[in-house]
C-alpha cells in the first residue's frame, strides 16, 4: 500500500474522532476545515515518529488536542483553505431533534475553558482514567476529581441556554 | 428542549468516516501549515536571513575598507551565527504535537520563552555593542571622546538606546507577546488544576 493510500484509510477511521475535537474548538464551518486539515497534516507528518508504545487512538487525541489547542488564529485572516467534500462542521443526514441536541452540547461545551474542553471530550469519548492521563499529561487521580466538576458546569450552561 | 443526557447525546451523533478523494488527500499534504511550530520556524528561518545579510554587508564593508581584524571579528560572528541557527531549525523541525498535552505545553511555553530571551539578550548587550563598533568606525583611527561625552552627544546616544529599546520590546510583544500569554494561560490551567486535587 503507497503512504498516500495508507493516510486515505487512517483519515477516514479517524475522521469521527478529529470532526468531534476541533468542533469543540471552532464554531464555523471555515475554521473547522482548517483545524480539521491542520490536524490531519500534522498526523501525516508526525506519523513516521510514532512509535507504537501507546494506542493509535491515544497518539491521535493528542495531536488533535494540541493542534487545536495550540492554533492561534488572528481575527481577521484570509482563509486559503479548500474545502473538502464530505467533511463539515455540522453532520448532514442527521435527525433534526437530535441534531438540535448536539449543536447543544457542542455550543455549551465551547463555553467551557480549552482544557475542560479536552476533558470533557475524552470522557464522553469514554476513555479510561489512565488513556486520560497518558492524553493530557495529568495525574489519574486528578481526572475523576475535574470530570465531575466540568460534568456539572456543563449541565448548568446547558440548561441555562435550553 | 427539555433535560439532556449528555452521555447519550454524545453517543447518538454519527461516527462520520469520510472518504476522501486523491486530490483532497494531496491538498492536505501539500497545505501550508498554519501551526504555531511553523510559526516558530519561519520566524527563525526570517531571522537567520536577516542576520546573514547584515553580517555579510557588515564583512565586506570591513573588507573594502580594510580594516581586517574587524572584518574576521565579523566573519566568526557570521560563521557563529549560521552554526546556531542551523542548530535551532533542527531542533525546531523536530518538534512535532505528539507529547502529552502538558508536556506539549511546556515545551513550546520554553521555547516561547527562549525566542524572547534571546530578543533582550540582543537588546541589552549586541545593540549597545553594535552602537559602540559603529561609533569606533565612524570615529577612525582617533576617538573624539569630547563629542560623545557632550551634552549633546550622551543626549544623542540616550535617545537612541531608548528608541531601540522601544522598538524590540514592541516587536517581541508583536511577534511572540500574546501567543505567549495564551500558552501560559493553557499551561496554567492545567498546573493549577492538578495543585487544586493535590491540596
Amino acid at each position: 500500500m503507497s503512504s498516500e493510500e495508507f493516510f486515505k484509510t487512517f483519515i477516514k477511521d479517524q475522521t469521527g474522532i478529529i470532526t468531534k475535537i476541533c468542533r469543540a474548538y471552532t464554531d464555523n464551518e471555515d475554521d473547522f476545515q482548517d483545524y480539521f486539515q491542520e490536524v490531519a497534516l500534522q498526523l501525516w507528518r508526525s506519523y513516521e515518529n510514532f512509535n507504537h508504545q501507546s494506542k493509535v487512538s491515544t497518539w491521535v487525541y493528542r495531536v488533535a488536542l494540541n493542534v487545536c489547542l495550540t492554533h492561534f488564529k488572528k481575527q481577521k485572516r484570509k482563509v486559503t483553505t479548500v474545502a473538502l467534500d464530505q467533511i463539515h462542521f455540522e453532520p448532514v443526514g442527521f435527525d433534526d431533534t437530535k441534531k438540535e441536541q448536539v449543536d447543544l452540547l457542542y455550543r455549551s461545551i465551547r463555553q467551557l475553558k480549552e482544557i475542560d474542553r479536552a476533558i470533557i471530550l475524552l470522557y464522553l469519548e469514554e476513555k479510561s482514567y489512565k488513556e486520560m492521563a497518558e492524553i493530557l499529561g495529568m495525574s489519574v487521580t486528578n481526572i475523576g476529581a475535574k470530570i465531575n466538576r466540568i460534568k456539572s458546569q456543563l449541565k448548568a450552561i446547558i440548561d441555562g441556554q435550553d | 428542549m427539555g433535560k439532556i443526557n449528555i452521555e447519550e447525546v454524545w453517543k447518538n451523533q454519527p461516527n462520520e468516516k469520510a472518504d476522501l478523494r486523491d486530490e483532497e488527500i494531496n491538498n492536505i499534504r501539500v497545505r501550508k501549515s498554519e501551526g504555531f511550530l511553523e510559526k516558530l520556524q519561519k520566524n527563525a528561518r526570517l531571522e537567520n536571513a536577516l542576520n546573514i545579510s547584515v553580517s555579510i554587508i557588515v564583512t565586506v564593508g570591513l573588507l573594502i575598507a580594510q580594516k581586517w581584524l574587524s572584518a574576521l571579528l565579523s566573519a566568526a560572528l557570521f560563521l557563529i551565527l549560521i552554526f546556531y541557527y542551523y542548530q535551532l531549525y533542527k531542533e525546531l523541525w523536530r518538534l512535532r504535537p505528539t507529547a502529552d498535552v502538558h508536556e506539549f505545553l511546556k515545551i513550546l511555553t520554553s521555547k516561547m520563552k527562549s525566542f524572547i530571551q534571546r530578543y533582550y539578550i540582543g537588546l541589552i548587550f549586541i545593540m549597545p555593542l553594535s552602537m559602540g563598533f559603529g561609533f569606533w568606525l565612524a570615529s577612525g583611527d582617533e576617538v573624539d571622546w569630547d563629542k560623545y561625552t557632550s551634552p549633546g552627544g550622551i543626549g544623542i546616544i540616550l535617545a537612541a538606546v531608548i528608541l531601540s529599546f522601544g522598538l524590540a520590546y514592541f516587536m517581541v510583544e508583536l511577534m511572540y507577546g500574546r501567543t505567549y500569554k495564551k500558552l501560559r494561560k493553557l499551561l496554567n490551567e492545567l498546573d493549577q488544576q492538578e495543585e487544586t486535587n493535590n491540596e
